[in-house]
């Protein structure tokens, strides 16, 4: 359990539902979906505020679209993350 | 790095990379890979020189700003990923990543007396979609009243910039705190400086300072955007 309060795509009404809704739709590979069907952890703990969510995934999306290699963007990502100590 | 082991059809890159052994990367992922850890650990020792090594292993500039851009990202998202305590997601066949929360954030270089390099070079992404998705970002995150204030929200962010050593960035977001750290600047230097040590206590300290559960998110999440606009300010900078 996350130590902010997230909301689930179960629980999720109004903007939250539409903003879930919206990011399903992002053309991305099937491997970003988690099999547990919720929305993925990162998503859901900007989940307070819908506004801040469909503010920053666009930038993230904005970057695949760039061009940029898939296997240098897991790289990077993946680096980063390492550098950082991080799973995600 | 499922994502990776996925995207580049082999798990040897990604255990290579879960393992932080870069001698066994190609020399273009290994390239990124420095560039990569260079901007995290060490915004401040990026130059033109760890840039180019990636553009000899055939990166066009507009490649070079992407990767730059994805460094940037990955900062913010890492630390609200660290600060939010959220769990892994997805299954693999790699080996489960452990965290080690002993390591030590490289000191930071002393400001130095003029900040002439990051000043003068281009700090934001050339104008396009990345740009205009970038700022309209940061628009909410600095110009809103709720659930933090404005003020509030510069603070954070200055914390931040100083950590990245983007004295430039700092600079635009308004004078320094002054004093001991207040709740909210310990909070925003321990995000920005040493994120694999963020506990659920830190939460709970914000909470007691009376912050809300949307305003810790906020709190958050300005932090980490601002950790990952400086280190895009220094890495195009840098080109």
């Amino acid at each position: 359990m996350a130590w902010l309060g997230t909301v689930s795509r179960a629980d999720a009404t109004g903007a939250l539902a539409e903003a879930y809704t919206a990011m399903d739709s992002r053309p991305l590979p099937a491997v970003y979906r988690p099999r547990h069907g919720d929305a993925a952890g990162i998503i859901r703990a900007h989940s307070l505020d819908p506004e801040l969510l469909k503010r920053t995934f666009p930038v993230s999306g904005a970057l695949r679209a760039t061009g940029l290699p898939w296997p240098d963007y897991e790289l990077l990502a993946g680096t980063t993350s390492r550098a950082n100590q991080c799973f995600y | 790095m499922e994502f990776l082991r996925v995207a580049s059809g082999a798990a040897a890159t990604s255990l290579a990379v879960l393992e932080g052994d870069e001698d066994s990367l190609s020399p273009r992922a290994r390239a990124l890979a420095r560039l990569a850890t260079t901007l995290t650990a060490q915004p401040w020792a990026v130059t033109s020189e760890t840039v180019r090594d990636a553009v000899r292993q055939g990166l066009d500039a507009d490649h070079v700003e992407s990767a730059i851009g994805v460094i940037a990202m990955f900062n913010y998202f890492t630390r609200v990923a660290d600060a939010s305590g959220i769990e892994f997601d997805y299954e693999s066949p790699l080996p489960a990543f452990e965290p080690d929360r002993g390591q030590k954030a490289v000191a930071r270089p002393d400001r130095p007396a003029s900040d002439v390099r990051t000043a003068a070079g281009q700090r934001r992404p050339s104008a396009g979609p990345l740009r205009t998705a970038w700022e309209t970002w940061r628009a909410y995150l600095l110009d809103t009243d709720e659930p933090i204030g404005r003020d509030e929200r510069r603070l954070l962010a200055r914390v931040a910039a100083e950590e990245t050593t983007d004295w430039t960035g700092a600079e635009e977001l308004g004078p320094a705190a002054s004093g001991p750290d207040s709740p909210l600047t310990a909070f925003a230097r321990k995000l920005s400086r040493e994120p694999w040590c963020m506990q659920a206590g830190d939460l709970e300290g914000l909470r007691i300072a009376g912050y809300s559960e949307p305003a810790i998110l906020h709190v958050i999440s300005v932090v980490a955007h601002q950790n990952a606009t400086s280190r895009l300010a220094l890495g195009l900078a840098a080109r």
